[in-house]
């Protein structure tokens, strides 16, 4: 009979090894990183454009040249091209990001060589089908009007654009204005200035076929003539918000939505990864404080999480939750609480090492197998760093202690500097 | 695709142990599933089995908090429950099984019911229950359609409950039994996977599984819905800002073989951006814009859905009339040979992708097992790539017809019709 009166002994998670790309370049200078490997065979190509928001001359511009990409190319109208890559079993979708244009493509590994094809058409040969465009704006338009009855939404745009300015890359999200707005030539002129001539990396992950540097050269050689190295733009300026208290109204709502943050330094910071364990403990997993708190103990809410977003050219801290709304007020005290208790008193050791074995066995799992591994690289790769950074972070996440966590919670989790935007019932608020 | 290897053990007390090993990874995964669902509750107490799912946080008998004791041990955990089952699952590093073991067997026969746990789960799902439902537009379709589907089987009330109201009034003594019923090993699959050697899984599924007490297994009895023999509709108002239609079908259960033309038949109709409903009702006669065909996945006699958002500016009647006109075309003629060879490949490709993750694997075990064996699930692929087009033909015939169809006309306040 096993002993259950105490848990079996658990062994701390030491090596954490993410998988190092095997790099190369092709002919035109684009460099390709493999991650060989995988059960299945499966192949999975991520490529990363600078061509996001921050690269767009109007708002929209950067989005919807995304989406036009796949609506028809010279070879293929929308449906053809569909038709093909639906017919291989096969993905192709091109993600625009507030700094970066993502394209990812996946297939069965014996139809690389076709899914290849069908990527050099979409980025070297889009043909933005003013049809398809029209009928994208109209979509679009829906969704926002569908996403503007969601409290959710509501702050969430409050709040990106009290903390950045609505104007500011970072800070907008679409309204109809922007969407009736976006036009052909503009998205044409994003995708000569930002896509069709820029640098750009590769990272093939999977059960890669034996001639996939000949393929490559063949399908996507053409691009980056200029070559031009990949380097973010360095001219990062630190938004300065008001903080204080913003209220955006939706009658009848039953919950509230809340986002409660600040501006912050990004990925380059000393700070960044230290803090990034503090974030943890505040509102990263569902111990969190705030969880633990808000939800576990006083039922407020379905879910209570904070996060620090890195940008190329910014950064933030929110917290983030929709709690009924007779409970707003309450949540709010408890949110406040919470940032005060980290600022006050040091994470008691256990607690702290709980952490830190739960974000090694996380981060274990996050980089089990190449294309799991690939995702990771991709993003170090786009914001400049090597495999170095992930384990400096690795290194971060084990030495932080408690008393180095409570002077960053006093720098940068102050609730005097909070920006905090409330969405939700007129009538349910305090007089 | 490779093959997904397994061994089963069935121990004395009636749970059944499903074992994989892989040692690609450095992780594990324990996965226990449940047989009971939403379907398994009383009409007049429903939500029971999922408000449930989230007390089996509570702590057991030797475990004061389940969650810590497992993110101690590098691991992560969710559960989620359906009409059928409750799945729980954990994912932790290897070294680290047995944490997961200890966990899950202890809470499947000693858990603790606290009030505290109750009082705070209960609100909590009620928050659910308003931010998924209650406060989002559409958020009530899946209420309104079972409703007008089902009216003796127990699929007519979604897992989340019928009211808040059920969810408020569920009393500990309507918990406990729940627990007493359902919660046992002979009603149990577990399995066990990852980055250890098989017999070594098995050992340890032994060990920790063995001693759990089982008891008799719950009587099961689903009053089975009666054929729909005519037409059902609803027009419902709300304030929403654009039209939508949606319309249900019942459908054959799980391990039916037009079960696997249905599926195939709704991939025909909104797998990818090639599929029919968005080339013929979003571009080539902008009606919505959006539409999906979809299955319910339930082991008893669920329900095919197709639904659709109207843009701006289109009529409720020309939209559903086009909607009636693609799915009456599934019932005149067969698919052609290149859909149906792109619905295969399409699923094919998807069988593999979805292999890949451990989790996934873990729990496809655990779901066939409880269909009947869990090798089904390495013949699953096939039994999609041997239809043809008469089999969906025929399934179409059946399924997509007026009389079996069930009709949700949501419309947005203050438009046009």
């Amino acid at each position: 009979m096993m002993d259950f009166s105490t848990a079996p002994p658990i062994q701390n998670v030491t090596n954490v090894h993410l998988q190092q790309p095997e790099p190369f370049r092709l002919a035109n200078g684009v460099p390709v990183y493999t991650m060989p490997g995988g059960t299945q065979p499966i192949c999975q190509f991520d490529l990363v454009f600078p061509a996001g928001k921050w690269y767009e001359s109007t708002r929209g511009t950067a989005l919807f040249t995304a989406i036009m990409l796949t609506e028809g190319t010279k070879s293929f109208t929308s449906e053809a091209l569909a038709n093909e890559l639906d017919y291989l079993g096969a993905s192709l979708h091109c993600h625009s990001t507030s700094d970066f244009l993502q394209i990812t493509a996946y297939a069965l590994t014996q139809h690389v060589p076709k899914l290849l094809d069908l990527l050099k058409e979409v980025l070297f040969a889009p043909a933005f089908p003013q049809e398809e465009l029209d009928l994208k704006k109209r979509i679009r338009l829906q969704k926002i009007q569908v996403n503007k009855q969601k409290v959710e939404f509501l702050a969430s745009k409050a709040f990106f654009g009290h903390l950045f300015g609505s104007n500011h890359p970072y800070g907008y999200r679409l309204d109809e204005a922007d969407v009736q707005g976006i036009d052909r030539d503009a998205l044409l002129a994003h995708y000569h200035g930002s896509i069709a001539r820029a640098p750009f990396f590769v990272v093939a992950a999977g059960q890669l076929p034996g001639n996939l540097e000949t393929l490559l050269n063949n399908t996507l050689g053409p691009g980056n003539p200029d070559n031009i190295a990949w380097t973010p733009s360095p001219d990062y300026k630190e938004p300065q918000a008001t903080p204080g208290r913003i209220f955006v109204p939706k009658e009848g709502a039953q919950q509230s939505a809340l986002r409660i943050g600040r501006p912050l330094f990004n990925h380059l910071h000393p700070d960044h990864k230290p803090l990034m364990v503090l974030n943890t403990i505040l509102g990263g997993y569902f111990g969190s404080r705030l969880m633990s708190n808000i939800r576990e103990d006083k039922g407020f809410t379905y879910g209570i999480s904070s996060s620090v977003h890195s940008y190329l050219q910014g950064g933030l801290f929110y917290i983030s939750t929709e709690v009924g709304s007779s409970y707003q007020e309450a949540a709010l005290k408890e949110i406040t609480f919470e940032l005060s208790r980290l600022q006050e008193e040091p994470v008691p050791k256990d607690e702290l090492n709980l952490v830190r074995q739960y974000l090694l066995g996380n981060i274990l799992g996050s980089i089990d197998g190449p294309l799991k591994s690939a995702a990771v690289i991709k993003e170090l790769i786009a914001t400049n760093q090597t495999t170095a950074d992930f384990n400096e972070f690795i290194e971060a996440l084990q030495n932080t202690d408690a008393h180095k966590l409570m002077e960053l919670a006093r720098q940068y989790l102050n609730p005097d500097d909070m920006v905090t935007v409330i969405a939700g019932d007129p009538n349910a608020q305090p007089e | 695709m490779s093959r997904i290897d397994f061994e089963r053990k069935v121990l004395n007390n009636g749970l059944t142990v499903i074992a994989h090993s892989d040692p690609e990874t450095p992780m594990a995964v324990v996965n226990v599933l449940y047989k009971v669902g939403a379907r398994d509750e009383k009409h007049h107490r429903t939500g029971l089995a999922h408000l449930f799912e989230h007390l089996m946080f509570s702590g057991s008998s030797h475990v004061n908090n389940f969650d810590m004791a497992l993110q101690q041990a590098g691991g992560n955990n969710n559960a989620f429950t359906n009409n059928d089952l409750t799945n729980y699952y954990d994912i932790l590093p290897a070294a680290n099984l047995e944490t997961a073991l200890w966990l899950e067997a202890d809470r499947m026969h000693a858990l603790n019911l606290s009030d505290k746990a109750i009082q705070t789960q209960r609100s909590v799902v009620m928050e659910e229950f308003k931010e998924n439902y209650l406060n989002q537009p559409y958020g009530d379709i899946s209420h309104l359609l079972r409703d007008m589907a089902f009216k003796t089987h127990p699929y007519r009330w979604p897992t989340i409950g019928y009211t808040l109201d059920h969810i408020e009034q569920t009393t500990e003594v309507e918990l406990r039994n729940f627990y007493e019923t359902y919660y046992q090993p002979g009603n149990a699959v577990l399995t066990v996977a990852g980055g250890k050697p098989i017999f070594e899984l098995l050992d340890l599924a032994q060990r920790w599984f063995g001693d759990v007490p089982g008891k008799g297994l719950p009587e099961k009895q689903y009053i089975a819905e009666n054929p729909q023999r005519e037409p059902r509709r609803l027009e419902h108002q709300a304030d929403v800002p654009v039209h939508a239609i949606y319309k249900v079908y019942h459908m054959p259960h799980r391990t039916d073989r037009a079960y696997y033309a249905a599926d195939l038949l709704s991939d025909v109709l909104s797998s990818g951006t090639s599929a029919r409903l968005q080339q013929q009702l979003v571009r080539q006669q902008p009606l919505f814009s959006s539409v999906n065909a979809s299955i319910s996945g339930s082991l008893d006699p669920g329900l095919f859905m197709v639904q659709g958002r109207l843009q701006e500016g289109v009529g409720l009647d020309d939209a559903e009339k086009a909607l009636e006109e693609e799915l009456a075309k599934l019932t005149q003629e067969p698919v052609s040979t290149h859909e149906l060879e792109k619905v295969k490949n399409k699923v094919a490709s998807g069988f593999a992708y979805n292999s890949l993750n451990l989790m996934n694997r873990a729990y496809s075990l655990a779901y066939f097992e409880m269909l009947g064996d869990a090798d089904g699930l390495n013949r699953e692929k096939e039994q999609y790539l041997a239809l043809t087009a008469n089999d969906l033909l025929e399934a179409a015939r059946q399924i997509l017809v007026p009389e079996n169809s069930s009709t949700l006309i949501y419309k947005a306040k203050g438009k046009a019709a």
